[in-house]
């Protein structure tokens, strides 16, 4: 069973996703903002993080290098999530310690392929 | 026709003005092959553009003009100031042309002695023997032998700058002959122009690896300029790469790269890496493994390789190996077509069996990801490796469902390697041989620049009314946004809802928030450099200072800041005046200026500096400077100060007097600088461009005037009050305070009211006097807004204060035009319109 966190202050946005990387040997978590995920993240093995950038308390790039910086957590894969397509945000998200970066509205038959991937097997 | 016409026109109107910028920099600072290049192309340009008119005349004057300057250029002509002057006549010459192009009074008749002469002129500088003929044969061939080492190296300096990577590992297997190196160094100033020069390369066509390499930087060292240089390789055209790179032209060097120079600089890497996988204690388990097929003895080669969690390199190396140095069509062709799932179902064994099974395009995006990020500069395994490892192990899992199939596939990826060994060999051995041929390629790449650079100009050109007319929208979108905390007032007062409120305030944060970047976005669309206006200047300093007899030397810094195009064409005007009166003021003739121990050449320097939203613009000359003590005489005698004022005013407040209307220190009318614009004129101009300007000068070292302007003009700060029941508004700028006082505290001193505030007499003007409504008698209190004038500072009795606002100001008009009381108008958010009044007109009445 892997557990996949998905990060977003768009209630809409994690249901998509959540409908997305869902199966019967998976489990998704969800959590709104960079705080909450950290929190939830303490009590739960976590195998993969879908993070959103621009959230509210603490954004995804804060979110990722907390979680890099986290003894618990930084092996956990981070795949960021944003509206930014551009060259530089995506820099930014690898600087902060993101494993792969998608540019929103995903496109689904990427993220699921994408997420069994780094999860290894669907 | 006439719109193309009207293109041209403006794009050689560009080209003439840098020439003869080029032209007037040579004749400071000597010929330079770079400069000569650069007036070459501009005429280049214009005769090739002309051709498209009939305009022979001009098409013959510039084409000699060029022949010319293509004869310096191959040094066969030795360039000196009487071509410099010859060449300038020319650019004048074809700009009047322009004039009359553009008023459609051109007669083509009267051009046409005019061009055959000054074409004559031209071109008697050039030697027009055959034998000069030949020598612009020899001269390429003769270039071409001596720069082939050159080439070579340079090319090879320029993929020093990269780490050898996967990226470029492959690039060398590719088949694609368009490969190329560019060496970027982006100007210093390019930060001030707005530019982003990592993201110029970044998106260079068919970008494959990029290097930056950024100096340590002294701790003094301006952090504005750019200091960066970028070397990028890709896949692409020469053409696409010009033309991606047209705005840059002169900072970049490109180079064209064949397979075998790129192999014989990947050599070293490649066997390096395999010497490293071969001596890692790690992979001796790999090998073993790929020796035997032993699966049984070993853990998954992912897992070990991954578990390795103390260094990096072999699940770089395997992922490297993996996607560059494998044959990647079998890693895409040979996948199955049911993806992971399938070759689960139908586990593969053996060696054989391996090369069915491969990446997913996603999976190979996913390794290639990681194996960047191993890559990249600031890479910390500590902070990055575990969920590389876990990720790329997950992955590899996946695709190779049995360690015998990823063995063999990193079998595959070494032995690949091995053969490739032989080969590598193979090119270092025949390098000279093949460096000689591909230089003779790069060279023939090299000898069409110009045709090259002809194509790269591309700009997109707006009519300014279109951008004028988007700002007047976003105007009207900052009133129209300003409504709604009244809106959200109204309906937590009126309707009684403080959720509905409070959205309307959420909304309103947001509108306001994207307002602002609108507003900014479109500010900066009329942002230009400077250097806009200032190119005009060596010119100008240049004929002056030839007419008057005096050696000048004009420095600028700082061209590269940027104003709003309004703003600085307003400064065009004022700058002029002020540099002309440095020149026929200030500075010394030669023989006064070795007399006085100076150098016999005198200096101005033009310098603009960003201030935070503002620019200091500093006209400074070393010349004789200006005795305050004159001045003072001068303005008493000429009435603009009274005799108390002689004795009390300082040094320093006597110089501003030469900005008083009514004053000027020329006793004769000179040709030049007196030409009925006094100071005050300037003042004038620079404070309707709603900035100030003030002068420091000490007698026999020089002078300086020093504008303070703002840096955009479009949007005003005004503080809110209201008399009479009605809002006005006052530019903030001009308010220094407001202080409520009682009644008593007004005193009357020679039928004047005035008020006393720290010591400091402040005279007192009844607004509601000045703008004709009925006297407010008995109050105990008033309020009273002190503003700072340039005849000092005074009080404006109001009836209450209010808050002050981001408004866009709109010049009166109609019959309104006429009411120098106000200064514009604004429209508030709920609607109503706001008289801002123009302080100096009200207190001229009132006092």
């Amino acid at each position: 069973m892997k557990t996949v966190m998905i990060v977003d202050d768009a209630s809409t946005v994690r249901m998509f996703h959540k409908m997305l990387v869902s199966s019967d040997d998976r489990v998704v978590e969800e959590a709104e903002n960079g705080v909450e995920a950290l929190e939830k993240a303490i009590g739960t093995p976590i195998d993969l993080f879908l993070v959103d950038v621009n959230m509210p308390k603490m954004d995804g790039y804060r979110l990722c290098k907390e979680i890099r910086q986290n003894e618990l957590l930084r092996a956990v894969p981070i795949i960021m999530i944003s509206t930014e397509s551009a060259t530089q945000d995506a820099q930014r998200a690898y600087q902060c310690g993101a494993n792969f970066y998608m540019t929103k509205p995903v496109d689904a038959d990427s993220l699921k392929s994408v997420v069994s991937a780094v999860l290894g097997g669907s | 026709m006439s719109e193309l016409l009207d293109v041209f026109i403006g794009e050689s109107r560009e080209n003439l003005e840098s020439a003869s910028q080029e032209l007037i920099e040579i004749q400071a600072s000597g010929p330079s092959s770079d400069k000569v290049d650069k007036i070459f192309r501009d005429l280049h340009t214009i005769k090739g553009s002309s051709d498209l008119f009939d305009i022979k005349p001009l098409t013959r004057l510039a084409h000699a003009a060029e022949d010319l300057l293509d004869s310096v250029r191959a040094k066969e002509v030795d360039y000196n100031d009487e071509i410099g002057d010859l060449l300038l006549e020319a650019l004048d010459q074809i700009s009047m042309w322009f004039d009359e192009l553009e008023n459609g009074t051109q007669n083509l008749a009267e051009w046409q002695p005019i061009s055959t002469d000054l074409g004559a002129q031209l071109r008697a500088f050039i030697d027009p023997s055959q034998a000069g003929a030949n020598t612009t044969e020899q001269t390429p061939a003769a270039q071409a032998n001596s720069s082939t080492n050159e080439i070579v190296d340079s090319v090879a300096s320029a993929l020093d700058a990269f780490d050898v990577n996967a990226d470029i590992a492959l690039l060398s297997k590719s088949a694609s002959s368009d490969l190329y190196v560019i060496e970027y160094t982006p100007d210093e100033g390019c930060f001030f122009r707005g530019e982003d020069p990592v993201n110029v390369a970044l998106a260079l066509p068919g970008l494959r690896a990029f290097e930056i390499n950024a100096p340590a930087m002294a701790a003094d060292a301006d952090v504005y300029q750019c200091v960066l240089k970028i070397t990028a390789l890709g896949e692409a055209s020469e053409d696409a790469v010009v033309t991606h790179m047209a705005y840059y032209e002169g900072q970049y060097t490109l180079h064209k790269l064949t397979q075998q120079a790129l192999k014989y600089r990947c050599k070293d890497k490649i066997l390096d890496s395999v010497a490293q996988l071969n001596d890692e204690a790690l992979n001796d388990a790999l090998k073993t493994a790929r020796e035997t097929g032993d699966t049984n003895t070993l853990q998954s080669t992912a897992g070990l390789l991954v578990a390795s969690q103390t260094h990096a390199m072999p699940i770089k190396a395997v992922l490297s190996f993996l996607s560059s140095d494998i044959d990647l069509t079998f890693l895409d062709d040979h996948k199955q077509v049911g993806g992971p799932d399938d070759s689960a179902d139908a586990p593969a064994s053996g060696a054989d069996e391996h090369s069915k099974e491969g990446l997913l395009p996603h999976e190979k995006e996913l390794l290639t990801q990681q194996l960047a990020l191993m890559s990249s500069e600031g890479y910390s395994a500590e902070f990055m490796f575990p969920s590389i490892s876990i990720l790329v192990g997950n992955v590899l899992k996946q695709t190779f469902s049995n360690e015998a199939e990823l063995i063999s596939a990193i079998n595959a990826a070494l032995e690949d390697v091995q053969n490739d060994i032989p080969e590598i060999q193979d090119v270092v051995e025949t390098t000279n041989a093949t460096n000689e041929s591909e230089t003779q390629t790069a060279e023939e790449e090299a000898s069409q620049p110009a045709k090259a650079e002809r194509q790269a100009v591309k700009m997109l050109k707006v009519d300014q009314s279109k951008i004028d007319y988007l700002m007047d929208i976003v105007g009207e979108l900052t009133v129209a946004k300003n409504s709604l905390p009244y809106l959200a007032k109204q309906a937590e007062e009126e309707g009684g809802s403080k959720r509905l409120s409070k959205q309307i305030k959420a909304h309103f944060s947001i509108v306001n928030r994207l307002t602002e970047s609108l507003q900014s976005a479109v500010l900066q669309i009329r942002m230009v450099p400077v250097s806009h206006v200032f190119q005009r200047y060596p010119r100008l300093v240049r004929d002056l200072s030839r007419k008057l007899d005096k050696k000048i030397e004009l420095c600028m810094q700082g061209e590269d800041t940027e104003f709003d195009k309004n703003l600085i064409e307003s400064l065009s005007e004022p700058l002029i005046h002020l540099l002309r009166n440095s020149i026929d003021h200030g500075i010394e003739s030669p023989e006064d200026r070795i007399e006085a121990g100076k150098p016999e050449t005198g200096r101005i320097d033009l310098i603009a500096t960003p201030l935070d939203d503002s620019v200091i613009i500093e006209i400074r000359d070393d010349g004789k400077g200006i005795d305050p003590h004159k001045i003072k005489l001068l303005a008493f005698q000429k009435g603009v100060i009274t005799e108390s004022q002689l004795e009390s005013i300082d040094d320093n407040e006597a110089l501003q007097l030469i900005f008083a209307a009514g004053f000027s220190t020329s006793e004769q009318v000179s040709d030049l600088s007196g030409r009925g614009v006094g100071m005050d004129a300037v003042k004038t101009m620079v404070s309707q461009a709603g900035g100030t300007i003030e002068m420091q000068s000490e007698v026999g070292v020089g002078s300086t005037f020093k504008l303070l302007l703002p840096q955009t003009m479009s949007v005003n700060r005004v503080m809110m009050f209201e008399v009479n029941d009605q809002m006005f508004g006052v530019s903030m700028d001009a308010v220094v305070e407001t202080v409520k006082v009682p009644t008593q505290d007004i005193q009357r001193i020679r039928n004047e009211n005035v008020l006393v505030i720290r010591d400091k007499l402040i005279p007192l003007c009844n607004l509601r006097d000045a703008l004709g409504f009925e006297p407010d008698g008995g109050k105990e209190e008033h309020s009273i807004l002190v503003v700072s004038t340039p005849q000092g500072e005074f009080g404006l009795i109001i009836d209450k204060f209010h808050e002050g606002i981001d408004v866009i100001q709109k010049p009166l008009e109609g019959v309104l035009a006429g009411y120098s009381h106000f200064s514009g108008t604004a429209l508030l958010g709920d609607g109503r319109v706001l008289l801002i009044i123009n302080v100096q007109e009200v207190l001229s009445t009132c006092l």
